[in-house]
């Protein structure tokens, strides 16, 4: 049960460094939090707690010491929980709850921010070469399935990147790995009763994905789409495949590679439909504008460029939408 | 956990798959929903196990923060379906489960203390404190705890090796080679394979905080 005490003015009610799982709910007067803060330069500060007001949250719920010391500056009823009540009465009030997770993760951004001022350039490494290496952890390890995807993931993210032919070279030797079947034994068993049927490529979609990935980034997108194709149409047995989604999208892509307008809008247009919340939807959704912009209606694509422009935060993608619409606007 | 909720943002993986690797670009946050997911990191040659998560755990939740790498890889250990999120919608999933709101409450607390004993380490001025510090956080994550007055000062056994401190601490690793040797030297701490021995943490603790004193 919460217990309900009174504070006389001046009292401290915990002290910076303590340890304890309590939490505070101020039901009436005012407290005081003073503490240092690292983020500015080790500044005293206060904060000042009302009526209503939770404090000793932060310290209590992750379990570490106070950060700060609390004192009452005028007489206070104050209202003590156990981490376990505190959580039975945050669950019923949903709008503290998203209010704190607010706050707690501005804070959290900005004491980040500050961490990334003092790192400096040379710690920092580039991020491409570092996922790259990961890959190389893996091959050296003989875990082709994972190298597999690090190299895919680096040709997803770094198309023209330093390492790009590197990768692709190591992508087909990881698939090679794969097919040995070296580290994944179910696997070897699985592909041998496939054997018998047509190609053992298209049996796995996670294989044939990976094959289209491959195809494409030669430059070979009929090929591409035709893997690509067999799995779209397959269908995803009800489960929200992963590689079922990814093959969606990237025929598109060849679609779109190959000139092949109609099909390319014909399937971002369903994958926008099927998966509204795919990271990759906004992608799709520049596609569309790109292929109507190629067909020369420009009107439909400044639509769908400008639908881009209102899709979440600013990025590579809105960059592009935005010179494809001042391009239109150029040439009208 | 709503039917339709597993329709919109249910994920499959199999044994084996990566669901995400560190260094990649992080947009989304997970909620495992079924089966074990394994967090590791990649440290020079050995993939070191840093969580094993299972249904009810999320995982990726730095990517609601900020859009910065993942600073972990997430591998699927069994059959795993998860939800995955985004920085856009996650508010519908928390709003509908109180569980994990509270959860990740939780989770938010302790990397913002942790975010701000790392601000400490590295906003001394001086290297040699960097290190003496990052020593003193790896005892407290340990479960030292400075503020506990004891008798005697045993010696503490830390896991740790020249990476792992320079990883904490921001400077390069020969750097902190050179003064994690300098330490050994001044009889401060002992190294061995992958451990490190804190002789006398209170001497470390006052060595900090005399630096930390001094910034002209």
């Amino acid at each position: 049960m919460p217990i309900a005490r009174t504070y006389k003015a001046g009292s401290v009610i915990y002290f910076e460094k303590e340890k304890s799982d309590k939490v505070f709910i101020l039901k009436e007067g005012k407290v005081i939090l003073r503490y240092t803060s690292i983020e500015e330069n080790f500044a005293e500060k206060t904060d000042t707690i009302n009526p209503g007001q939770f404090f000793g949250v932060k310290s209590a719920v992750g379990s570490f010491p106070r950060e700060e010391t609390a004192t009452a500056a005028a007489n206070c009823k104050i209202l003590i929980l156990s981490v376990q009540e505190f959580e039975q009465l945050a669950a019923k009030n949903m709008n503290i709850l998203m209010k704190m997770l607010r706050v707690f993760s501005n804070q959290l951004r900005n004491v980040h921010s500050y961490v990334r001022k003092y790192l400096t350039h040379d710690v920092i490494e580039q991020r491409d070469v570092e996922l790259f290496k990961i890959g190389d952890f893996y091959m050296k390890n003989k875990r082709f399935d994972q190298a597999g995807y690090i190299y895919s993931k680096y040709l997803e993210y770094y198309p023209d990147g330093e390492l790009a032919d590197e990768a692709k070279l190591r992508f087909a030797n990881a698939k090679k790995g794969m097919t040995m079947g070296i580290n994944n034994p179910n696997r070897i068993a699985a592909e041998q009763k496939n054997r018998t049927g047509s190609s053992a490529t298209t049996s796995d979609p996670t294989k044939a994905y990976y094959e289209a990935v491959s195809m494409f980034s030669k430059n070979k997108f009929r090929e591409a789409a035709n893997l690509l194709s067999d799995i779209v149409n397959k269908g995803d047995k009800g489960s929200n495949n992963e590689f079922y989604r990814k093959s969606f999208f990237q025929l598109g892509k060849c679609y779109l590679k190959m000139n092949e307008y109609d099909n390319a809008i014909d399937k971002f247009s369903n994958f926008i439909k099927k998966y509204p919340d795919d990271s990759a939807a906004k992608e799709a959704v520049f596609n569309i504008g790109l292929s109507y912009k190629n067909i020369g209606e420009t009107e439909k694509a400044k639509g769908f460029f400008n639908k881009v422009m209102s899709m979440g935060t600013e990025d590579k993608i809105n960059l592009k939408a935005q010179s494809a619409l001042e391009e239109i606007d150029r040439s009208e | 956990m709503a039917i339709n909720m597993l329709e919109k943002y249910g994920r499959n993986y199999r044994a084996g798959d990566i669901i995400f690797s560190e260094h990649e670009p992080g947009n989304s946050f997970y909620l495992i929903h079924s089966g074990k997911v394994i967090i590791t990191k990649i440290v020079g040659e050995t993939e070191k196990n840093l969580d094993i998560l299972g249904p009810g755990d999320i995982f990726g939740e730095m990517a609601i923060i900020e859009e910065a790498p993942r600073s972990a890889s997430a591998l699927a250990e069994t059959e795993v379906k998860a939800l995955e999120f985004n920085k856009e919608n996650f508010e519908i999933l928390l709003k509908s489960n109180a569980a994990m709101a509270i959860k990740l409450l939780k989770v938010f607390s302790k990397r913002i203390y942790d975010a701000r004993r790392k601000l400490m380490i590295l906003s001394l001025l001086d290297d040699e404190a960097k290190v003496a510090d990052t020593l003193i956080l790896l005892a407290e994550m340990k479960g030292y705890n400075p503020n506990e007055v004891r008798e005697f000062v045993e010696p503490i056994e830390l896991e740790a090796n020249n990476q792992s401190v320079s990883s904490w601490c921001g400077l390069k690793e020969d750097i902190t080679k050179k003064i994690l040797t300098q330490f050994v030297n001044q009889n401060r701490i002992l190294i061995s394979h992958n451990t490190i021995t804190i002789k006398n943490i209170n001497e470390l603790i006052r060595y900090v905080s005399q630096k930390r004193k001094i910034p002209e």
